[in-house]
């Protein structure tokens, strides 16, 4: 299980910035840090990142960075196909939106017109939001992005984390598939937030993933994650249901002492009808030539894949986590 | 295909000369010249005349992804600073008359990147209004039709400086020369661009919907039938099927019923599956 990939032949070269946006903290740090690339002013982002006809994936070949500032709409409510582990409410908030991962299956990949990575500056305006909400609530801060995996090229854990920290009531949650764990050094774990790491088969990885690190490597990021006292989710999703999964459980649960986990989360490949046909007019991808059905708009494996490939699954994994810890959608 | 605009002859003619261009004798409404590979239109100054020209090109030749579309051109420089004859590439448009800005996806590499004010008179020194120091009369309208028929990568604004805003008059020759110079660099900011345009090649199945169709003339295929059956022969290719093979065996089919018809559509079908 090796077989690296890295994202370093691909570098930014041009940022766009919002005239508003050259007032903040982030925009001041990613400008000093990428002093040489191609700074464009741009009014407002919508006018590069909502241009129709966009090749979405020349872009992800070469990603270039928006700054900008966000309006309104600081958070959203939490899609039925999302997990809410639990919590009473579910939202997520886009301080980042896009990639610089390329994951086929990933939900982004139809999802806007660009796959320009947009970066929202005024972070303490998301704070205040975060401020106003009820206790018991999950926010999803890195939902359309990988906060962690961006850290090299927008810091914006170190601008986020003390809010983090002030809204104690409300429980946040950074998903990555990131092995950069010395992002993590310079952080303190805090009893609200929840690294989660979404883990896929190395197979999974090689035939449909693009610069993303691999399953070795995001193994011990878990390890090294819980080693430093954060609490860890591991995700295993998507799960293709007609792909081999038991040996990747056993693989994962020998490496990763389960009892030490917070959670789990576990579902199986969905996308909403409208965004399945909008990539499938596009892609090459065999995720999107896989025998599935519609169930109420969305894509997904028949009732009876999901049954027959899930007992398979929760047998393993139910016997290194307790079953109340993995949710299931 | 490589279209290339200019507005003016003084600047279509060293092209015409370099790229041994011939005038298409059958187009009377603009100049336009080509060869195998590339077509030029002479469109005329200001952007209205720009994308007049550029949206008779398209619709008389036809756009595909690999198409790339250069403007050259001149342009004017607020700042004596900069050298005649240095060539930019636009990677943003702004129209000053209405300041919509616009965005050419620039993946190049080896040029000078900056923005280009577009005018619609003429602008000397003294009366510019804008931040920005470069200045044309055509980028907003080549950039109008390239969004409506481009995707924003196929477009490339090339400039080069010929003069500081001023009244001084430059001699054709010396403008012809400027042009001249840049030839090279031309020639490799078309060969990048054809580059990264072939990069977007997606699923070829210009061959198989024409058999499909071919078919479902002999079938009578419903509306419905072919609404099912051209993603599943997408989905077969992706997944490596011979699917010219598979549709090639039901070419000759016929239907003499509408039973015969329905079990054609299901063996096909199955096959594709």
């Amino acid at each position: 299980m090796s077989c690296s990939k890295s994202s370093s032949s691909r570098t930014i070269r041009r940022i766009y910035v919002e005239e508003e946006a050259f007032g903040y903290a982030i925009t001041s740090k990613v400008l000093e840090k990428y002093s040489d690339c191609d700074v464009v002013k741009i009014k407002n982002y919508k006018d590069v990142f909502n241009r129709t006809r966009q090749n979405f994936i020349l872009q992800k070949k070469f990603p270039q960075l928006i700054l900008a500032v966000k309006k309104d709409s600081f958070i959203y409510e939490g899609s039925a196909m999302c997990q809410s582990f639990g919590h009473k409410s579910y939202y997520y908030a886009t301080l980042m939106v896009n990639c610089i991962f390329d994951c086929q299956y990933c939900f982004l990949q139809g999802m806007y017109n660009s796959s320009y990575i947009v970066c929202f500056v005024n972070v303490e305006d998301f704070a205040k939001e975060f401020a106003r909400m009820e206790s018991g609530s999950m926010v999803a801060i890195s939902y359309e992005t990988d906060f962690i995996a961006h850290h090299s090229i927008v810091p914006c854990m170190e601008y986020i984390y003390d809010y983090i920290k002030e809204a104690g009531w409300v429980t946040f949650e950074i998903r990555t598939k990131s092995a950069n764990s010395l992002v993590l050094s310079k952080f303190k774990p805090v009893d609200n937030l929840i690294l989660a790491y979404t883990l896929t088969p190395q197979k999974i990885i090689d035939s449909y993933e693009t610069f993303t690190p691999n399953l070795d490597a995001r193994i011990k990021a878990v390890n090294h994650a819980l080693d430093m006292g954060f609490k860890v989710r591991v995700c295993f999703d998507p799960v293709f249901a007609d792909e081999d999964y038991e040996d990747f459980f056993y693989y994962v649960f020998e490496r990763i002492d389960g009892t030490r986990l917070y959670d789990i989360g576990y579902g199986f490949f969905r996308m909403p009808k409208e965004q399945f046909a909008k990539v499938f007019r596009t892609t090459k991808s065999v995720v999107f030539a896989k025998d599935y059905v519609e169930e109420d708009g969305v894509i997904t494996y028949s009732e009876a894949m999901i049954h027959e490939a899930s007992k398979r699954h929760l047998d393993i994994i139910g016997k290194h986590v307790d079953k109340e810890k993995i949710y299931i959608l | 295909m490589i279209y290339i605009h200019t507005a003016l002859s003084i600047e279509a003619s060293p092209l015409i000369d370099g790229f041994k261009l011939k005038k298409d004798m059958d187009v009377n409404e603009f100049q336009v010249f080509g060869n195998e590979d590339m077509m030029m239109i002479i469109s005329g100054v200001g952007k209205v005349k720009s994308a007049m020209a550029l949206s008779y090109l398209f619709g008389k030749y036809g756009v595909c992804e690999k198409d790339i579309l250069l403007n050259i051109g001149y342009c004017g420089s607020s700042s004596d600073e900069v050298p005649l004859g240095m060539l930019m590439l636009a990677n943003k448009v702004v129209d000053m008359d209405t300041g919509r800005e616009y965005f050419p996806d620039l993946f190049l590499t080896g040029y000078r990147q900056r923005c280009i004010s577009c005018f619609s008179n003429v602008v000397k020194r003294s009366t510019e209004n804008t931040e920005n120091i470069f200045v044309d009369m055509e980028s907003a309208g080549v950039m109008e039709a390239s969004y409506k028929f481009l995707y924003p990568h196929q477009t490339v604004i090339v400039k080069i400086v010929s003069d500081y805003l001023d009244d001084e008059r430059k001699d054709v020759s010396f403008l012809k020369s400027l042009m001249t110079e840049n030839l090279s660099n031309i020639e490799d900011i078309i060969k990048q661009a054809k580059e990264i345009a072939g990069m977007t090649k997606g699923l070829d199945m210009a061959e198989e919907y024409a058999m499909l169709e071919r078919i479902s003339e002999n079938m009578r295929f419903t509306k419905g039938m072919m609404n099912l059956l051209r993603p599943n022969v997408r989905k077969a290719k992706i997944k490596g099927y011979d699917t010219i093979g598979i549709l090639h065996g039901f070419l000759d089919r016929k239907s003499s019923s509408r039973i015969e018809r329905k079990r054609v559509f299901d063996e096909l079908l199955k096959k594709l599956k």
